[in-house]
């Protein structure tokens, strides 16, 4: 029920996204500005720039569209979708969601990129969401890392021959199964991620 | 005041421990759990030894031959339940009452406390009391054992006394304890509403017994032997108990939706249906929060920086710009002080309930937009132009801990909570919102309980305006329309004998009399006198019913459970038409109070002063608090007014639930929605009903309600 009020809410156009991206650009851009932040951040060009927008799906939320990065934090790198929700994705993997509702309120997913680099293996991570009464609730998730093969990816712009890695996770009363491409230098350029149990996956591409 | 942590860790922890409990508690009971007529977890008309869900309410109405109940049950603790119910049967009258009455109005309180949890070869055994506080119309007790067997079927049996003793009844058998117990005294409820210790399991005892058997998730059906003989009613010739047998089923259409159907005796058909709310469950999940800025965080060697070029960014240029990107987050930025390596700031969280949540996006906005070298984030949030403490942040942790698992309790764990800072050093900025604010409302007022006209309903529209002179000097107001009520003309109450003089009960003239009125109009001033004393005044027209002076003053330091308050009022009694003038009654009233978080969900508070009447007394105050701001809580006032004189429920008593709105709509607000249940509001330990006292509105930047809060930090 929780997933199909969140929709019909984002669908409503309440979410507010696009006041995260006029705050950044509008009222305090001037303040980044003159300090020279790291690849500035906050200041996202008008046609969606390869470099800095990803292609997004939410399927359970109906959701699909462009995405353009809002902050660049090094390694991780946040992102502003349809219907004004938020993501950060450090080093590839997901590690939070905003504005979605039952978010992913963090992430631990190091051992799990570890594994992705090591070309399989096992990982736990861990995900916190936020229950109903305001307590952070923090789930441990076993999951097995394994190389499917090689596939062709099309990434919208461009055809990109990737290894495709599977993650199957189990926790207490949860499965899932993340995907991610790897490109020769092993950076994750396109992924279904595990948000929460009613909002499911997100899928995030670059371009 | 020196600087403390925040004690997270013991907090966390007990909330744990409780949640644990809460959980591992009927681990199979309160599966397919379902209610009796009465509203409580159990048979058709018998209990049995379940408990609810920790926490939920239960709202059942329940009907059969001319009988209506309406009761909530509420569950307190894991295996503590209450129960309060109103209820309506026609033609009937109190034993030792000559004849019949056209149509009688009762209201009940029952508890019932669970002493283990079922296992694979123990029942669970429940000790209840039933009516225990009102005329006793319904005045059961009992002892109940049940047990389930496989995943569809469950028996319970159970030893009853009072009107569970009726059928059937052998001597009892606490007899042999005391010879007290052979006898039930009659009941001398006089005004009602006091407890009848003289009857707790006295007089015959009987035994009950029923099994429920449910062949599908969402079908229950059950079957009874009753040991309530309804001697009365059968007196009156209001019902015929043909049999003890009863029978029924009860139907689960949606979750938290029950309907039944049985039944009764042998000649009646009952239906019930049966409302479950569960505060811990919200049905937007954590809320539809619109997403925040992301945290910026510092690159390289920028997080050695030891101060920033005020030529190339000014002062002033951060504070209004913050002012603006705050505004967007309906957090009003007020004042400002800035140094090479730290951050304060003043300012009013408009939107969000947990003061916690604001203080994230806050800190989200800073790291944003300061420069590099400031690293400390001090906040001090206000209500009412009152800052309320402070809560310093280092920007390294608020960096690290973004988007972090863990990263949550950790930097609660690091944050230093603190009473506010002085207001020397802080830079006020121009105020930019609105001063003035104003809304059209509908407004309902529904008063049940009351004896003779038991459901009076008044509809309308209100305007609230109010205009901000200074932070903390507010004048508001209400102007009500009636535009419906169904109130019959009120004749004016003039006390007889020992009564209090009527200074509620002549509020029926109020809705005929002021059917376009102010509702309220005052000129309000908060303050801060010491870092750990707020202070209130409020003068005008306080009250549909009083206006005059208030003022309140209450120590709370921002890290202590214990709060002390000392009101003090000047009252007169307005005229009934809600405009300027008075009538002759006044009064000086106010209390001194202490209020007290226990720590474990529970609130208390006590009242000791002068009431409205000018009676002198106490009130007694608790409430479980819900994480979420849902908030379940009784009270009752013993005053100088002796019950005879008091009338009908002896002193005053009720239950109050408050609901935050952002509960309901997924939005986040800091609205709230609060409604006492139970009260039937007389002349006896009445109180001035002033809006803005201060305890209410200093809490929330608190210890204990940050805490609370505190998991939507990063929401």
């Amino acid at each position: 029920m929780t997933g199909a009020l969140t929709a019909l809410a984002l669908l409503a156009g309440c979410g507010g996204g696009a006041g995260v991206t006029a705050a950044l650009q509008g009222t305090i851009a001037p303040l980044v500005g003159t300090q020279a932040a790291p690849a500035g951040g906050a200041a996202a060009a008008a046609p969606a720039d390869p470099a800095t927008s990803r292609r997004v799906e939410i399927a359970a939320l109906g959701l699909s569209g462009t995405a353009r990065q809002v902050i660049d934090n090094g390694a991780s790198k946040s992102f502003s979708g349809p219907a004004g929700f938020t993501y950060t994705l450090r080093d590839g993997m997901l590690v939070s969601t905003r504005g979605l509702g039952p978010d992913l309120m963090a992430a631990d997913a190091r051992q799990s990129r570890a594994a992705l680099r090591a070309g399989g293996g096992q990982a736990v991570r861990v995900h916190e969401t936020l229950d109903g009464l305001d307590r952070i609730e923090r789930a441990e998730f076993n999951c097995t890392v394994s190389l499917q093969g090689t596939e062709a990816v099309n990434l919208g712009n461009r055809q990109v021959t990737a290894r495709r890695f599977d993650e199957e996770c189990q926790g207490t009363g949860l499965i899932f199964t993340n995907y991610y491409w790897l490109d020769a230098a092993g950076e994750i350029i396109s992924s279904r991620q595990f948000i929460s149990q009613s909002v499911a996956y997100l899928r995030s591409s670059d371009l | 005041m020196t600087i403390r942590a925040m004690r997270r860790g013991g907090a966390a922890s007990l909330a744990a421990l409780l949640a644990a409990g809460a959980v591992n508690a009927q681990t199979v009971s309160d599966r397919g759990l379902s209610y009796t007529l009465y509203g409580t977890p159990g048979l058709i008309e018998m209990p049995s030894a379940l408990s609810a869900k920790d926490g939920q309410i239960a709202a059942t109405i329940g009907n059969f031959d001319g009988q209506t109940r309406t009761t909530f049950t509420f569950q307190l603790l894991p295996r503590l339940s209450g129960s309060f119910r109103y209820s309506r049967i026609e033609d009937y009258s109190l034993p030792g009452q000559r004849g019949q009455v056209d149509t009688y109005f009762d209201r009940s309180f029952d508890l019932r406390y669970r002493f283990n949890d079922e296992t694979a070869v123990m029942p669970a055994f429940a000790i209840g009391l039933q009516d225990f506080l009102g005329t006793g119309a319904y005045g059961a007790e009992y002892l109940v054992a049940t047990k389930t067997f496989g995943d569809t079927l469950r028996v319970s049996a159970g030893l009853g006394w009072g009107r569970f003793g009726s059928h059937n009844g052998f001597d009892n058998p606490l007899g042999v304890l005391a010879s007290d117990f052979d006898e039930r005294p009659d009941l001398d409820f006089e005004e009602g509403g006091t407890l009848a210790f003289d009857q707790l399991f006295r007089g015959d005892a009987a035994l009950f017994a029923g099994l429920e058997y449910a062949p599908t998730e969402k079908l229950t059906l059950k079957a009874e032997y009753s040991s309530d003989a309804y001697d009365r009613e059968t007196e009156l010739g209001l019902i015929d108990r043909d049999s003890p047998l009863n029978f029924g089923a009860v139907y689960r259409p949606l979750p938290g939706v029950q309907l039944g159907a049985s039944w009764l005796y042998g000649s009646e058909l009952a239906l019930t249906g049966t409302f479950l709310i569960d505060p811990t469950e919200r049905p937007y999940g954590p809320g539809l929060d619109p997403a925040p800025a992301p945290v910026k965080i510092r690159q390289g060697d920028a997080r050695a920086a030891q101060s920033w070029n005020r030529a190339a960014l000014p002062e002033a240029t951060i504070g209004t710009a913050l002012q603006q990107a705050l505004a967007a987050e309906g957090v009003e930025l007020s004042s400002i002080q800035l140094s090479d390596r730290a951050v304060r700031l003043r300012y009013t969280n408009t939107r969000y309930r947990a003061e916690a949540q604001a203080m994230g996006r806050i800190a989200r906005m800073l790291s944003i937009g300061l420069p590099d070298s400031i690293e400390s984030f001090t906040l001090e949030p206000m209500q009412r132009g009152v800052p309320l403490s402070a809560v310093t942040l280092s920007r390294s942790d608020v960096e690290a801990f973004a988007d972090t698992a863990g990263g949550t309790e950790a930097l609660s764990q690091r944050l230093v909570l603190d009473d506010a800072g002085p207001s020397v050093g802080l830079k006020p900025l121009p105020r930019v919102d609105d001063r003035f604010s104003w809304g059209l409302a509908p407004y309902a007022r529904i008063t049940v309980f009351d004896g003779d006209a038991p459901f009076q309903v008044e509809l309308g529209a209100q305007v609230t305006a109010s205009y901000e002179i200074t932070d903390s000097l507010v004048a508001s107001g209400t102007l009500r329309q009636q535009l419906y009520t169904n109130r019959e003309d009120p004749e004016l109450i003039v006390a007889e004998g020992g009564e209090p003089y009527p200074v509620r009960r002549n509020a029926a003239l109020y809705a005929k009399e002021g059917t376009t009125g102010f509702r309220d109009l005052t000129l309000a001033q908060y303050g801060r006198l010491a870092p750990d004393v707020y202070a209130r005044t409020t003068l005008g027209y306080l009250e549909e019913m009083y206006g005059g002076v208030s003022t309140e003053v209450l120590w709370k330091p921002a890290d202590s459970r214990l709060g002390l308050g000392a009101e003090v009022n000047y009252a007169r009694q307005r005229d009934f038409d809600l405009g300027f003038g008075f009538q002759d009654y006044d009064v000086v009233t106010g209390h001194a109070s202490a209020y007290y978080d226990f720590d474990n969900r529970f609130y208390g508070q006590i009242d000791v002063g002068r009431y409205l009447a000018g009676d002198w007394g106490a009130t007694f105050t608790l409430d479980r608090e819900f994480e979420n701001g849902w908030s379940v809580g009784g009270y009752f006032t013993l005053t100088d007014v002796p019950f005879e004189d008091y009338g009908e429920g002896s002193f005053d008593k009720g239950i109050r639930v408050t609901i935050p709105l952002d509960y309901v709509v997924g939005q986040p607000t800091r609205r709230e929605a609060s409604s006492a249940l139970a009260s039937l509001q007389r002349d006896g330990g009445a109180k001035l009903r002033v809006d803005g006292r201060l305890y209410e509105v200093v809490r929330d930047g608190h210890l204990n309600d940050l805490d609370d809060g505190w998991g939507r930090f990063w929401k």
